[in-house]
C-alpha cells in the first residue's frame, strides 16, 4: 500500500468512529482528465446526519499528521442512490469516478 | 436606503464567495500552502458572509458598528443554523452540531488580530505576536481551528458555509 492510500484508510477510519451516521466511505479515483487529482486523496462519504445539497466537492489541505491534501465529497443515502441510478443533479466532477468502498473498521461499529 | 444596503450585502455575498474559492484552492495545492494563509482566506470569507447578512437585514455598511471585526461570533452560527436542517437528525444531533459551529465559528473569529479578547489571545493569522520573551509566527503556529474542522463535524460546518455563500450570492441576486 502505497502512503497515500495508506492515509485514505486512515482518514476513513477516523471518520468512521467520529461520525456515527457515516455509512459507507468510497474511494474516488482520478480520472483521465483528473490528472491534478493523483496527488489528492478524494474520499465519497454517505453520511445519513448531513444536509442534502448535491455534490459540493471540499478541499482539505496537507497537515503534520496527514500530509497529503484531500477531496471529500459527503452526500446523504438517498443522495447516493440517486447517483447510482444516474441522476444528472448528483453527479461526480469529471475529473473522479468512484472506487472502492472502505470497510467501517471493527472498532467504529 | 433598501436598494443601498442590497447591493452592499450582493457586494459583500460575491467576496465572501471568492474568498472561499481562494481558501479551496489553497487547501488543494501541493506543495501545501502554509495553514495561516488558507486560515486567513476562510476567516475572511466568513467575515464578509456575516457581513452581507448584516447588510442585508439592513445595518448600515458605511457605520462604525458594520466596521468591527467580532461578528463572526455573534453571527455566524445563526446563519449557519438555517443551512443545518438535517432531515434524520435527532435533537440532540442538531444541538451537538450547532455546538461545535459556535466553537468554530469563535475560533475562526480569532484568526483576525483584531479579535485579541483583549489581549488574552494574540495569535491570528496575519502579524507576529510575542509570548513571554518568544516572537511568534504566524507561519509557524499550530492554529486550533484546523483541528476543529478535521473533528466531528468539521466537514458539515464547511458543507453548510459553502451552501450558506451560494445561498447569499443567489439571494442578493435575485430579490
Amino acid at each position: 500500500m502505497t502512503d497515500k492510500e495508506k492515509q485514505a484508510v486512515e482518514l476513513a477510519h477516523r471518520h468512521y468512529v467520529l461520525e456515527e451516521g457515516l455509512e459507507a466511505i468510497y474511494q474516488l479515483v482520478p480520472t483521465a482528465i483528473g490528472l491534478e487529482g493523483a496527488k489528492t486523496i478524494g474520499l465519497l462519504e454517505v453520511n445519513k446526519d448531513t444536509i442534502p445539497s448535491g455534490v459540493v466537492p471540499l478541499f482539505f489541505g496537507p497537515t503534520k499528521t496527514y500530509p497529503f491534501p484531500t477531496l471529500i465529497i459527503e452526500m446523504t443515502p438517498d443522495e447516493f442512490a440517486q447517483m447510482k441510478s444516474g441522476d444528472e443533479l448528483v453527479r461526480l466532477p469529471p475529473e473522479w469516478k468512484l472506487g472502492d468502498v472502505i470497510e467501517k473498521p471493527a472498532h467504529a461499529k | 436606503m433598501r436598494s443601498k444596503f442590497q447591493a452592499w450585502a450582493r457586494a459583500f455575498a460575491r467576496q465572501a464567495e471568492a474568498d472561499w474559492n481562494i481558501y479551496q484552492q489553497l487547501e488543494s495545492e501541493t506543495p501545501s500552502k502554509p495553514i495561516c494563509h488558507r486560515l486567513l482566506f476562510l476567516q475572511m470569507s466568513c467575515e464578509k458572509l456575516v457581513k452581507s447578512h448584516l447588510a442585508l437585514g439592513g445595518m448600515d455598511p458605511e457605520s462604525n458598528k458594520f466596521r468591527v471585526h467580532t461578528w463572526i461570533k455573534r453571527r455566524l452560527g445563526e446563519i449557519l443554523k438555517n443551512c443545518v436542517v438535517i432531515p434524520s437528525g435527532s435533537h440532540q444531533l442538531q444541538r451537538s452540531v450547532m455546538k461545535n459551529f459556535k466553537h468554530l465559528a469563535q475560533e475562526i473569529e480569532r484568526l483576525n488580530p483584531a479579535a485579541d479578547d483583549n489581549k488574552q489571545r494574540p495569535e491570528n493569522c496575519e502579524y507576529p505576536w510575542s509570548s513571554g520573551d518568544q516572537i511568534i509566527l504566524p507561519l509557524e503556529h499550530a492554529f486550533s481551528a484546523v483541528d476543529l474542522l478535521d473533528k466531528q463535524h468539521g466537514l458539515l460546518f464547511k458543507k453548510a458555509l459553502k451552501k450558506a455563500i451560494d445561498d447569499q450570492v443567489r439571494t442578493t441576486t435575485t430579490e
